[in-house]
């Protein structure tokens, strides 16, 4: 078949061929080095549960909310299936750093209280349920702060936590009286970020 | 419109060629019938107008005559389909039109919407400020007639638009190559090669996207005009003429681009008449020329986008045209050369600034709109490649139909790995919590509020006015959805500064209305003042904050 064309077909053919194969290779080098990672970032161990946030009605060890009190700590309400669950404390892995809060089981109520340093609306965090006995991981899970529950002060102390996840609504006045966050600050703003991009 | 197409060219084209051109041209009937809608709708009232509109869209239905349709068009057809299907993936990650031009888009389009609803024309309209009227008193129209809901009709005409944009180029190509395969193979390219025009949606400039299907008709008549003399040039001007008063409605700056085209040819045609060495010379010169414009970009931080938006987006493809380009220049080298001194001419439009009276220093064109105009030349080159490809293989056949399928190939696979169906995350400015707070800011605060919203400057010209703020975030739908009265103030406001809360409270600012875009109003400044700024409503991308402690 080659045999019918010219030589500057052939130039050509060549060409076209070499440019084809490099094309294929490319584009199979692509689907191997250039496919995005999977978004499941370690692998899930049998040894521990996975902690979830609860559904209305929940039964099994779960992340009721976050809140803040009125001194600006994070608190976090875990469900608790039983009164026999171990006592433990949380161990959160944020972007920036690793913070260890101290978990106050509500007396006749199936939640623990867990209360420590402030988290950010919207900030992602690996949560690991410790046991404060052996110090064996008893449940971890991965969460993004979808809604913080604020807590007026004088109810904070007092008040079973709500075990439906909070909807963000207006809050009351007390959050007037809370100390400044002083959590990490979020990005700053790209000023430089270019219209129509 | 074919029926009026076929009455005007008679029989110099092939079934193919009408339905590609028919289809090419909806815009322009359609437009017909918006108008008459319009003044019947304002004359003698809505039921009229819904019956006459009734009239109009069943009338044409008696012309259809059912043909056996060739392979041909059956292939134009199955494109499209499937275009349109791929298109419409996009609506299921869309929450709302993208970015900041969508919201002014859906203000005028509810403008019209009240002309409509109150059967009569403001007092003031001619002096009204319009901005491409033509897409929203079409967008009207349609809402209007058929009562449809205002932003999901933007999503999904956008997304139409887009599947039909591309069969202009199987007109043209077929005309001047005049093969099928290079025909379909360019509106493939057209169509998901470059992230143009798909990424107009993104932007929400959605007249920009309805003026190029109305550009590319133009460009195909202008095409007849100059190819065909034996065709009745007298219908065929009006058809110009209609279509470019038309297009130029939809988006004032394709008048430029008419002029630009007009004067391309006339430099080319002039070109022709010269010696081969002075077209050898003309040549290297626009070479020249184009260089130092693109060089002139790089440096331009506000027009780089312009090639990185192609280098990043659509490198594979730019390799592959600058492959093609010496192809199509050997065998179309007038019309190459016609194409290369339009995109000359245009992107030299991005240097020189004008003066308007209500708009202050301006540029004739924008970079957007240069990005989604340089599509157009570059994907005809690209086809012209390929035809002159299969014009040198013409002798072996198998050959041919080896690298066509190769390349047909190497285009999807291209688009499988290159090419985004969905909405970037680039301009997605409202999320379903941002949908949430303007509800509840609708429910909750007072119709007289005045709150606050990000803006950032806008940097489409080297020219811009300092004070050219747009929304940087779901605050702009503010306005326009519930009416709330909102004060753009620049994403990098410092809310930790003592005089940043007395210049709110000054201006009487109740509420400030943070999104959950990275260009939006930072949080944690917000939330640091509680005695300034009182949280009201938290959700992780939208939050809105009361203004307190005012003196």
């Amino acid at each position: 078949m080659l045999s019918k064309l010219t030589s500057n077909q052939k130039i050509l053919l060549i060409l076209l061929a070499l440019i084809l194969l490099i094309g294929i290779s490319i584009c199979i080098a692509s689907v191997f080095f250039f496919t995005p990672a999977s978004t499941t970032e370690e692998p899930t161990s049998g040894s521990y549960l996975t902690i979830q946030y609860c559904g209305s009605n929940p039964k099994e060890l779960c992340l009721l909310n976050f809140g803040r009190d009125g001194y600006g700590n994070a608190i976090i309400h875990v469900f608790i299936p039983n009164d026999e669950f171990p006592e433990f404390y949380l161990r959160i892995i944020r972007a920036t750093d690793e913070i260890i809060y101290v978990c106050i089981k509500n007396e006749g109520a199936a939640t623990i209280v867990c209360k420590g340093d402030a988290l950010l609306l919207g900030e992602r965090v690996e949560i690991y349920i410790t046991s404060a006995e052996s110090h064996q991981i008893i449940a971890r899970g991965i969460f993004i702060i979808k809604a913080i529950y604020i807590l007026p002060p004088e109810a904070e102390d007092n008040e079973a936590p709500q075990t439906n996840l909070p909807t963000a609504s207006p809050t009351s006045t007390s959050v007037l009286n809370q100390t400044p966050s002083n959590g990490t600050p979020t990005s700053t703003p790209d000023v430089s970020y270019p219209s129509y991009p | 419109m074919q029926k009026i197409l076929s009455k005007i060219f008679g029989n110099h084209f092939t079934q193919a060629e009408y339905f590609a051109l028919a289809l090419s041209g909806w815009i322009f009937p359609v437009f017909l019938w918006a108008g008459i809608y319009f003044l019947v709708n304002i004359l003698f009232g809505k039921i009229i107008a819904n019956i006459i509109s009734v009239i109009i869209f069943i009338i044409p239905c008696f012309f259809i005559k059912l043909k056996k349709i060739s392979i041909t068009v059956f292939s134009l057809l199955s494109f499209l389909l499937l275009s349109l299907f791929l298109r419409l993936a996009f609506l299921e990650q869309a929450i709302f039109p993208s970015y900041f031009d969508s919201a002014e888009h859906y203000r005028v389009i509810q403008y019209f919407l009240n002309i409509y609803q109150h059967e009569s024309l403001p007092t003031n309209w001619f002096l009204t400020h319009y901005y491409h009227a033509g897409y929203h008193f079409l967008s009207a129209s349609f809402i209007h007639l058929f009562q449809l809901n205002e932003i999901k009709f933007m999503l999904v005409f956008g997304q139409i638009g887009l599947t039909l944009l591309p069969i202009s180029f199987f007109f043209l190509l077929k005309q001047i190559t005049p093969s099928n395969t290079v025909a379909l193979f360019t509106c493939l390219i057209a169509a998901f090669g470059f992230h143009m025009p798909a990424h107009l949606i993104n932007w929400g400039k959605y007249p920009a996207l309805l003026s190029l299907i109305g550009l590319q008709f133009v460009f195909c008549l202008g095409y007849i005009a100059v190819k065909h003399h034996s065709i009745h040039k007298q219908k065929l001007y009006w058809l110009i003429a209609f279509s470019v008063l038309i297009t130029t409605l939809i988006h004032t700056r394709t008048l430029i681009v008419f002029v630009l085209l007009i004067l391309a040819f006339f430099i080319s045609y002039y070109i022709n008449k010269l010696s081969i060495r002075f077209q050898y010379i003309s040549f290297a010169f626009l070479f020249m020329v184009l260089g130092f414009e693109f060089f002139y970009i790089s440096q331009a931080s506000v027009l780089s986008p312009l090639i990185t938006g192609y280098t990043q987006r659509d490198l594979w493809m730019l390799v592959f045209l600058l492959f093609l380009i010496p192809f199509s220049i050997k065998s179309f080298p007038n019309i190459i050369f016609f194409l290369l001194t339009f995109i000359c001419l245009f992107i030299l439009l991005l240097f020189f600034p004008i003066s308007f009276i209500h708009y202050g220093t301006q540029t004739l064109l924008d970079r957007p709109f240069v990005q989604m105009l340089i599509y157009f030349p570059f994907s005809i080159m690209a086809g012209l490649g390929v035809s002159s490809i299969t014009k040198f293989l013409h002798e072996s056949p198998k050959t041919r139909l080896f690298i066509s399928f190769a390349l047909f190939s190497l285009l999807i696979v291209n688009a499988k790995y290159n090419y985004s169906f969905y909405p970037s995350d680039c301009c997605k400015l409202v999320s379903q919590d941002d949908l949430s707070a303007i509800a509840w800011i609708e429910q909750n605060l007072p119709m007289d509020s005045k709150i606050l919203i990000a803006s950032s400057r806008l940097y489409v010209t080297s020219f811009e006015p300092i004070h050219s703020l747009t929304g940087a975030d779901a605050g702009i739908w503010i306005t326009p959805l519930i009416k709330r009265n909102t004060i753009l103030a620049p994403t990098e406001l410092n809310f930790e500064l003592e005089n940043t809360h007395i210049e709110i409270c000054l201006q009487n600012i109740q509420y400030i209305y943070v999104g959950g875009t990275p260009q939006s109003f930072n949080q944690a400044n917000l939330a640091s003042h509680p005695n300034w700024y009182l949280p009201i409503f938290l959700l992780p991308h939208a939050q809105v904050y009361e203004v307190i402690g005012c003196k």
